[in-house]
């Protein structure tokens, strides 16, 4: 499996019916190469950026996936952000690479990529970047936000 | 029409602006994307608003001047931008010479050791600027204003280079999105430091768009009855799950 593929199933995961925010998908997949135990092609490469790590690929492959109807982008009522929602299709991709996973013997991997999913769906974004700044400092290096501790 | 906006900070000016350029009159007017944030020589970020054919020949001057270099005295560099609006203006062969046209133009002092920006008009007038500038459509930069007032609260001289950005980026975005007849399309930024110039490119603009909406929803999120986080949603959940790790 490819790192979009494990996007991918970061998306059809449950955990967030009405989709994430692009910040939290840089932040899952974030957490995911750095917990994963899975080959370099698996992962996003993440550099220090204003609202700590980010990566452009993320941001190409949601593109791609929008582009070929595997997720829909949907924008946010009364907010100026959009969002990243599953669809029936992006479910079923998501159990055909569940399948993969199990055949390529990486489904710790994927059992971590769920928890991460849990755990930055559940937290505001606040939460979320302190969680984040506090495990990973050499990544918050140029956070534009101030931090609470 | 256009907007465009100046930001100085602790440590750099940003220049911004729509990307529309529009032409015709009320009822029949045409938009297309146009550059209007760009470095026009080395060391100098400009941004332009007005009839083109006089922004093309006043650009055009100053990317082909003698041994213009941001390491002169500022008050030259500005009797030297004067000289060129000057001679536009006598051009017979501009016709948009007499029309309105408004620069931004930003530059590292070299001998000051800080960075300028200079608000320069087609009739004449030039102003360094202070903390912000707009030029362009009078509902733009009344709207930008309204913006930046809304945001008293930040002091820009105490911003660095990469908040300011963001600020920036806000004030102009949400102008932009207030639907303001004749200005529109994507944000334009350059920036100007010590280290040269910089134009935003579309991966980073990506970046800081999502800083804006990060700030937006961390400000919506300190707010009472402010929406939960996704998983709080009532949305049936079809999603899938891995199997259950076995004992």
């Amino acid at each position: 499996m490819n790192r979009r593929d494990w996007l991918l199933l970061f998306a059809a995961y449950e955990g967030a019916p009405d989709g994430l925010d692009p910040i939290r998908f840089q932040k899952g997949l974030f957490l995911f190469a750095r917990r994963a135990r899975l080959p370099a092609r698996a992962k996003y490469t993440f550099k220090p950026y204003d609202y700590g790590p980010m990566s452009p690929g993320i941001y190409k492959d949601l593109d791609t996936l929008v582009d070929q109807g595997l997720l829909e982008l949907v924008s946010v009522p009364g907010k100026s952000w959009s969002r990243y929602r599953p669809s029936k299709t992006t479910f079923r991709e998501g159990q055909r690479l569940l399948q993969q996973a199990e055949k390529e013997q990486a489904l710790d991997a994927a059992r971590e990529l769920f928890q991460i999913k849990q755990d930055v769906a559940s937290v505001g974004f606040g939460e979320l970047l302190e969680r984040v700044y506090a495990e990973y400092p050499e990544f918050a290096v140029n956070s534009i936000f101030r931090r609470s501790v | 029409m256009t907007l465009i906006a100046a930001l100085r900070c602790r440590d750099g000016v940003i220049l911004g602006s729509d990307s529309q350029e529009t032409r015709g009159v009320r009822g029949h007017r045409l938009a297309r994307p146009t550059q209007k944030v760009y470095e026009v020589r080395p060391g100098f970020l400009l941004a332009w608003a007005g009839t083109q054919d006089a922004v093309q020949s006043f650009a055009l001057k100053l990317a082909r001047a003698d041994g213009l270099s941001p390491a002169d005295d500022r008050l030259e560099i500005k009797a030297r931008l004067h000289a060129i609006l000057k001679e536009l203006r006598a051009d017979p062969s501009i016709e948009g010479r007499s029309d309105h046209v408004e620069f931004l133009i930003a530059w590292w002092s070299r001998r000051e050791g800080k960075p300028v920006a200079l608000h320069l008009l087609s009739g004449g007038a030039g102003e360094w600027i202070g903390t912000w500038a707009f030029g362009g459509i009078q509902l733009g930069i009344d709207g930008a204003s309204f913006a930046v007032g809304a945001m008293r609260y930040i002091d820009p001289a105490e911003l660095t280079l990469e908040q300011a950005k963001i600020v920036a980026l806000k004030v102009l975005r949400d102008t932009i999105e207030t639907n303001v007849e004749g200005i529109g399309g994507r944000v334009q930024m350059g920036t100007v430091r010590e280290s040269g110039v910089d134009l935003v490119k579309e991966a980073d603009r990506r970046g800081l768009h999502d800083t804006v909406d990060l700030w937006e929803a961390q400000c919506a999120e300190l707010l009472p009855g402010a929406t939960g986080p996704p998983s709080e949603s009532a949305t049936p959940d079809r999603g899938v799950r891995p199997p259950i790790e076995d004992e």
